[in-house]
């Protein structure tokens, strides 16, 4: 009996001795791991849809935030909305949301792993390329958004696997990063991108384009945003991509179509991006609790309201002409009314409007009054202008470059009321301070930028506070 | 399911009665042997067991102390025993034997429980207390957390709200972790378990708390927040019994928190009014309407008087060969909230068989099976305060007034919301211990515990706010585990002096955990909460999720006395686990503990009449904790990001090779005391912990894609001292009285944190958690005061306050110190840069910038205690029995984060206090405490300490009067024996806290405690019970 045990017991030892590595290891289960990822055409499609998921957050409010709150088209409600009070006030707390660009780096590290793991994935070539255009022309355009929010940022060209690839950076200049990364990025994208897709809620060609011409503008290259509207722009298929003349009385329905998720789910050829919502998959948007709901956190401004001209057919699409406090309540959703009727309740989940055609016939426009092409730059000007019902500018009409600038500005506002842009329009050509300041008296320089957020100082000693803003 | 619960309680009940005669046996005639068996007092002794030496017969004494049995032959040899007395072994001569059996000295003999043995608890070298069945039985408990609640030194236990069904927050010597896993471990019967919630009380042999590391080592990377051991009863040759018992009790709020009626609601309206519109008057239009007329107090509607009732049956016993204990218990405990319970049967079988000498094989199975019906504490607890008082609660044709302005209306989430929960646990343990001789034993066993959790919530649409749709969620949580464990001890004494203990062996163990998660949305009917009624599904939250973990360890132990003189202890366990990485999957766990009774020396035998016996003791050792996620090592990749209906994958996690255990290095020093010839009964203890490679999740920088990582970093300690006191003051055969008194202090203080930055903790960022600070210190602004007059707001260039005088209500001047000021005025501002004005609130400014910012904020309090501790003591008098139990805590301070969101005036449909009410300032040169009644975000800064409040309190925990009828009387309806009791819990509470309770947890982070988020508040409990005994 004693022998017998001993025996036993010996043999049990030594069998566990043995099986103790393997009984150790535990592969995941509901997770992939390095070594089971990045091998098929289905792992480069998901990994890519992984960036615009990012992205979605990013803009959920950022579009706003970033492009629109801080300028004079909107007021903030005075309780509650104590972020956006900031923002429309300019005076920015470095606690604020708007401050944190978490999201926007998520949309860069998704990114950089694409770039990094499509090209040695075996698939079709086109498929491939395209995958990887997309991967390139949205690191191009969360960079994009970061220099023109706070100026100089960290920059990640790789993918951070591991700790010790060094996760410290202190910022690098924006004019590297334009000129290094969000050029040169768009340009590998316009080249890998399959141009006959036209995948409106993913990165396409005409998005790229558009891009590019953004990008430029920024940066003052005039001769550039024209040489890309002429040489790639133009080049696109009209068939698909399209500034669409709505005639008659049916511009209300058509115009608004664009902003609107439609069920027959066709998005008219003038979009070129929207990024796609859904309540119960990448979550909502902020667009009804910023303009739709009862109480909504902002209001539109007097000045926007009184931009429009009587005959300009846009200012019923947006909002209902009832009220003190006027809300934006018609441009994103079916009925104006949504909000106060339980019965028929509407998300906030509505799909966002980044680019469409008119951004590229007003951008167009701008470049050539800049070149001293002014007939031209007005021809572009009125193309909007008409559609919406006024009466077209002439040639006359204005004195001065300065003039016609400001009328593409007025045009730009009024077309993209709530879809993000007035705020760099207004940075980018330089007229913030004329603008901003008698409105909430902003005039220094250093108020352009965004402060950093509290939590990315703490989290990293080499991130140093934009000039002006508080420090931790 | 309360049908199919009666029905397994019949089956399990007539199982329980078929078995309750198996130990009775049959005795031959040959020779009848009678006698008395007496103390030495010459009272009779009842219920002694007479037993023939080397063979079963036996029999036990009767009410007279006198025994008859049947022995085949002279001059055999009989023993007497008897719990409390020595055994004793006599010699038959002739037909008549009285027998005088002396009382044991109790010390000598008891044993305790420790890991993987047993010890004899005077020669303990760490430090650990034990609980008997009877001090767990007298406090009536729920739960076992309501047994151990201030029995221990050392061991603070907070249960985590009021609520049926409700666990607790046990924490042994402070906080030694960051992160969730900061409880115990659990060991039942040798079984490591998740938790002890659904074990019923009534079954409980012994609980043994180990407190230091040379005594918990033993379970290596587990015991670093220590080690609870249960041992569940087991038959008693001896003693078999058959035990019936039923409780009932009647429970309510132990009491309501002021909240304002509808007169001062609507003083409140029109002052808030008069500041954003203009017009000071109250108005709701219609001043009929039914709905803005009415004034109702929610709390007399919302709680009522709950019953409890609990009835167990149990049986034990033993045969020579064959032990066992049979247990059922049935409990249902109603809420002191409408629409809530909580219900659970349990039961147990143990047994023992001994087929050969040195063969035993044994089997203890669990099974119990709850059912909670919950409340929303965020849809119930905070609108029943804050709800305006003149909104009516039902509709005129009866029906729930719904949702309005995103407020619930309280009384129809109690009652229609579904918070349901079921638990279904099943422990099964398997051993065998083979002797090979006296010396060296061989014990194996394998455990399984199977444990499902149910979670159904509905919430009917007409409660839901605006743009919400109904959301219907059931989670499934399915874990199961496994271990085998291997072990021999080998026991000798050489010289009947040198005594060697030692015990060597070996365990694996396996983890599966699924988490089953459906979200249901857009339900047709509010009638049916399961997910079938749904019209659609949440992707985002309609998922399964299947994670593994496994263990294999070694261990050992070998401890050296000489005459209980010298005594000396050493443990080793060698862990390794599949959660780290790969190059540090393995950690040794030592510790070594020696104790010194200097009361058996020769040189101080001169204090033996006062002090009976004396022991120092002293230990180090080395504790682990591993409770971080199975996978938090590798990259990984999840299918998290979804867009456009596909779940995009991205990587989830960093991968981090160096994720390592969290290690705590524990001292203990402690000294063993029995004086006056063993009446009084003293342990102290003092001890550092010092817990380094702290498991925390790391804030990134977000550049990098990530959000966070776990990682090894930063340190703590925890300091303290323990005291505990029994004295036995009267003990004889009609009067017993004991008492008992213990006290602790723990400093819990945070060494290093990630990269020395502090950071922001807790519901309303109350907590700061910084470097060489105490955990749970409350950051915040401390409020100087409201400025009465806009020119209150007047300070020097030192910021000198300046006081304003008026002349026909127009500021004249301001004085400083009494004289006239007329130097330059500066003004303090909010974080937006404007002036602060009457009514605002003025905070300290610390930095002196004249601008209320976040660098302003300071010290304001602390949530942990000073000391805490438990005071009981024990009467008896003849058949009566009285246990007075109290709890108390000292020095916490209590952030009411709920009491300040009340009063913060940003809702138009939140309720204020009625002390905010009757003191907010309303017009210039109101003298208030609390600011003007407009939304402002300055003036609702938080936290403040405005909200900081002493949360000291004494309780009543435990009153219990029980009278035990006569043994003559229950012998004539053939009953052993018959206990009746009345008892009360949670009697009263002596505290200056204003809220419901200062006793509360606010959740499983151990880093934040002390913030009152208005949770099921605590019943004071009154009941009454019969145990009988067949």
């Amino acid at each position: 009996m004693k022998t017998k045990s001993y025996k036993i017991l010996t043999l049990l030892l030594i069998t566990t001795l043995i099986s103790c590595d393997s009984f150790l290891t535990k592969e995941p289960i509901s997770q992939l791991t390095q070594a089971s990822f990045w091998k098929t055409e289905k792992d480069a499609n998901v990994g890519v849809i992984a960036i615009y998921s990012a992205f979605s957050k990013a803009m959920a409010s950022g579009l706003w935030d970033w492009g629109e709150l801080r300028s004079d088209n909107f007021v903030a409600n005075n309780k509650n909305a104590f972020d956006q009070q900031e923002l429309t006030g300019n005076y920015i707390l470095i606690d604020n949301q708007a401050a944190n660009w978490k999201n926007l780096y998520d949309v860069i590290g998704k990114a950089n792993a694409a770039i990094k793991y499509i090209p040695s994935i075996e698939m079709s070539p086109v498929l491939k390329n395209h995958y990887l255009g997309e991967a390139y022309a949205m690191r191009a355009w969360a960079y994009f958004y970061c220099v023109r929010v706070w100026g100089d940022v960290p920059l990640y060209i790789d993918p951070i696997e591991e700790i010790s690839q060094g996760i410290y950076r202190e910022r690098t200049s924006k004019d590297i990063i334009l000129n290094n990364v969000v050029l040169p990025d768009l340009e590998q994208a316009y080249y890998l991108i399959d141009k006959s897709n036209t995948n409106r809620i993913r990165m396409n060609v005409a998005t790229v384009c558009a891009l590019m011409m953004d990008v430029n503008a920024w940066m003052h290259n005039y001769e550039n945003v024209i040489k890309i509207k002429e040489e790639k722009v133009n080049s696109l298929s009209t068939s698909n991509w399209v500034l669409v003349n709505y005639g008659g009385n049916s511009f209300d329905a058509e115009w608004r179509a664009m902003f609107i998720e439609s069920v027959a789910g066709s998005i008219p050829n003038e979009v070129f991006f929207k990024i796609a919502y859904d309540q119960f998959g990448n979550g909502v948007n902020k667009s009804v609790s910023y303009f739709g709901s009862s109480s909504s956190l902002v209001y539109m401004s007097n000045s926007l309201l009184n931009v429009y001209e009587s005959t300009d057919k846009r200012s019923s699409c947006q909002w209902l002409s009832t009220g003190t406090e006027r809300r934006m309540t018609k441009k994103f959703w079916k009925d104006g009314a949504v909000f106060q009727n339980s019965e028929n309740k509407e998300m906030s989940d509505n799909d966002l409007v980044l680019y469409r055609y008119a951004d590229i016939t007003l951008l167009y426009a701008e470049a050539l009054n800049e070149v001293g092409r002014t007939f031209d730059a007005i021809e572009y000007l009125n193309m909007t202008r008409t559609r919406a019902g006024n009466a077209p500018y002439l040639y006359s009409s204005f004195g001065t470059k300065t003039q016609v600038l400001d009328a593409i500005l007025n045009e730009r506002r009024k077309e993209f009321v709530g879809e993000g842009k007035r705020w760099f329009d207004l940075i980018r050509t330089n007229r913030w301070k004329e603008i901003m300041h008698p409105i909430n008296n902003m005039s220094e320089e250093w108020q352009i930028l965004f402060p950093i957020h509290r939590d990315h100082l703490i989290q990293n000693i080499n991130i140093k506070q934009n000039p002006g803003y508080q420090g931790i | 399911m309360k049908e199919s619960l009666k029905y397994i309680f019949v089956i399990l009940l007539l199982f329980f009665f078929t078995l309750c005669n198996f130990a009775q046996e049959q005795v031959r005639k040959d020779i009848l042997v009678t006698g008395f068996v007496k103390d030495k007092n010459n009272e009779p002794i009842i219920g002694v067991t007479v037993k023939l030496k080397k063979s079963n017969k036996g029999t036990i004494t009767d009410l007279n102390g006198r025994y008859s049995l049947l022995i085949p032959r002279e001059n055999s040899r009989l023993t007497f025993s008897y719990v409390g007395f020595q055994s004793t072994e006599i010699e038959v001569k002739g037909n008549n034997l009285d027998v005088v059996l002396l009382e044991t000295s109790k010390v000598l003999d008891d044993v305790v429980v420790i890991g993987y043995g047993v010890s004899k608890k005077r020669d303990l070298t760490g430090a650990i207390s034990s609980i008997s069945s009877k001090s767990i039985e007298e406090r009536t408990p729920i739960n076992v957390f309501e047994a151990l609640q201030g029995q221990v030194a050392g061991v603070e236990i907070i249960s985590g709200s009021g609520a049926p069904g409700e666990g607790a927050d046990i924490k042994i010597r402070g906080v030694s972790t960051f992160e969730s896993g900061a409880k115990p471990l659990y060991v039942i019967d040798g079984v490591t378990s998740d938790g002890i919630d659904d074990l019923n009380p009534n079954d409980i042999e012994s609980i043994e708390v180990l407190k230091d590391a040379a005594s918990a080592a033993i379970y290596g990377s587990r015991s670093a927040n220590g080690v609870i051991l249960i041992t569940t009863k087991q038959g008693d040759k001896a003693n078999p019994k058959l035990n019936i018992r039923y409780l009932q009790s009647y429970s309510s709020l132990t009491r309501k928190m002021p909240k304002a009626n509808a007169v001062e609601r609507k003083f409140y309206d029109s002052v808030r009014s008069k500041y954003r519109t203009g017009t000071y008057e109250y108005s709701t239009g219609d001043s009929l309407s039914i709905f803005h007329n009415q004034d109702i107090d929610t709390q007399d509607l919302l709680f009522r008087t709950a019953k409890r009732n609990q009835v167990d049956l149990s049986a034990s016993g033993a045969g020579n060969s064959f032990k066992y204990y049979l247990s059922v218990s049935y409990l249902n405990e109603e809420g002191i909230i409408i629409n809530s319970d909580y219900n659970r049967i349990s039961s147990r079988a143990n047994m023992e068989y001994k087929p050969t000498n040195n063969l035993t094989i044994g089997s203890k199975i669990q099974f119990s099976l709850s059912n909670t019906n919950g409340i929303s504490e965020a849809g119930v607890l905070t609108q029943l305060l804050q709800r305006i008082p003149y909104w009516a609660i039902f509709n005129s044709d009866g029906s729930y007034v719904p949702n309005l302005a995103s407020k619930t209306n309280p009384y129809a989430v109690a009652m229609d919301d579904i918070n349901k929960s079921q638990s279904y646990k099943f422990t099964i343990l398997d051993y065998l211990e083979y002797k090979f001789n006296k010396n060296l034993k061989f014990i194996s066993n394998f455990q399984g515990n199977f444990d499902l959790k149910r979670n159904q919530d509905y919430r009917p649409e007409a409660q839901l706010s605006l743009f919400d749709v109904t959301t219907g969620i059931d989670q499934t949580n399915l874990n199961y585990n496994w271990a085998n464990e291997n072990y021999f001890t080998y026991n000798t004494k050489i010289n009947t002096n040198h005594n060697i203990e030692s015990m060597i062996g070996c365990s694996f163990q396996n983890y599966h955990v699924e988490n089953i998660n459906l979200t249901g949305l857009n339900y047709t009917t509010d009638m049916i909460y399961t997910l079938n009624a749904a019209s659609a599904y949440d992707v985002k939250n309609t998922n399964t999720i299947i994670s593994e973990h496994s263990m294999a360890s070694c261990f050992g132990r070998i401890g050296y006395n000489y005459k209980s003189k010298y005594l000396f202890n050493a443990n080793l366990r060698y862990d390794g686990s599949s959660r780290f990485g790969k190059s540090n999957r393995w950690g040794a766990f030592p510790s070594v503990s020696g104790g010194w009774r200097f009361s058996d020396e020769n040189f101080l035998k001169w204090m033996k009449p006062f002090v009976y016996d004396a022991k120092v003791r002293l230990s180090y050792g080395i504790t682990g904790n591993e409770a971080i996620g199975d996978y938090d090592a590798y990259l990984l990749y999840s299918p998290d990001f979804i867009y456009n209906n596909i779940s995009g994958i991205g990587a989830s996690n960093l991968s981090y090779d160096n994720l390592s255990w969290e290690r705590t290095t524990q001292y203990n020093v402690g000294l063993d005391l029995r004086l006056l010839n063993n009446k009084v009964n003293i342990v102290a203890d003092y001890y550092l912990k010092n817990t380094d490679q702290l498991l925390s999740m790391v804030q990134l920088p977000k550049e990098t894609g990530f959000s966070t990582i776990r990682k090894n970093v930063g340190a703590m300690s925890n300091e303290g001292f323990e005291f505990s006191i029994e004295y036995n003051i009267v003990n004889n055969k009609k009067l017993k009285w004991s008492a008992n008194f213990n006290i602790a202090t723990n400093v819990s203080k945070i060494v290093k944190i990630a990269d020395g930055i502090p950071f922001y903790k807790g519901t309303g960022d109350a907590i700061y958690i910084q470097e060489n600070a105490r955990i749970g210190e409350f950051y915040g602004y401390k409020q100087l005061g409201i400025f009465a007059y806009d020119e209150s707001n007047a300070f020097t260039d030192n910021w000198e306050r300046l006081t304003p005088t008026f002349e026909d209500g127009v500021l004249k001047q301001y004085t400083l110190n009494g004289s006239v000021y007329s130097g330059n005025i500066l003004k303090k501002k909010n974080a937006a840069g404007v002036n602060l004005k009457g009514g605002d609130v003025e905070f300290e400014d610390v930095n002196q910038d004249g601008i209320t910012t976040n660098a302003d904020k300071q010290l304001i309090g602390c949530a942990q205690s000073d000391f805490f501790g438990g005071l009981s003591t024990n009467f008896s008098y003849k058949e009566f029995s009285l246990l007075v139990g109290l709890y108390y805590s000292f020095g916490g301070d209590i952030y009411k984060y709920e009491e300040s969101r009340r009063n913060a005036f940003t809702s138009d449909a939140t309720t204020p206090s009625p002390e905010a009410i009757h003191n907010m300032w309303t017009k210039q040169g109101d003298i208030a405490t609390y600011p003007i009644p407009i939304p402002s975000d300055h003036n609702s800064l938080t936290p403040s300490d405005f909200y900081i409040e002493d949360g000291s309190y004494i309780k009543l925990k435990n009153v219990r009067l029980s009278y035990e009828i006569s043994k003559k009387i229950a012998q004539k309806v053939l009953l052993k024996s018959i206990t009746v009791y009345i008892y009360g819990n949670n009697l009263l509470t002596f505290t200056n806290y204003k809220g419901y309770d200062p006793e509360f947890s606010s959740g499983s982070d151990p880093l934040t405690s002390g913030i009152d988020t208005n949770r099921y508040p605590r019943k004071k409990e009154f009941g009454f019970g019969i145990n009988i005994n067949l």
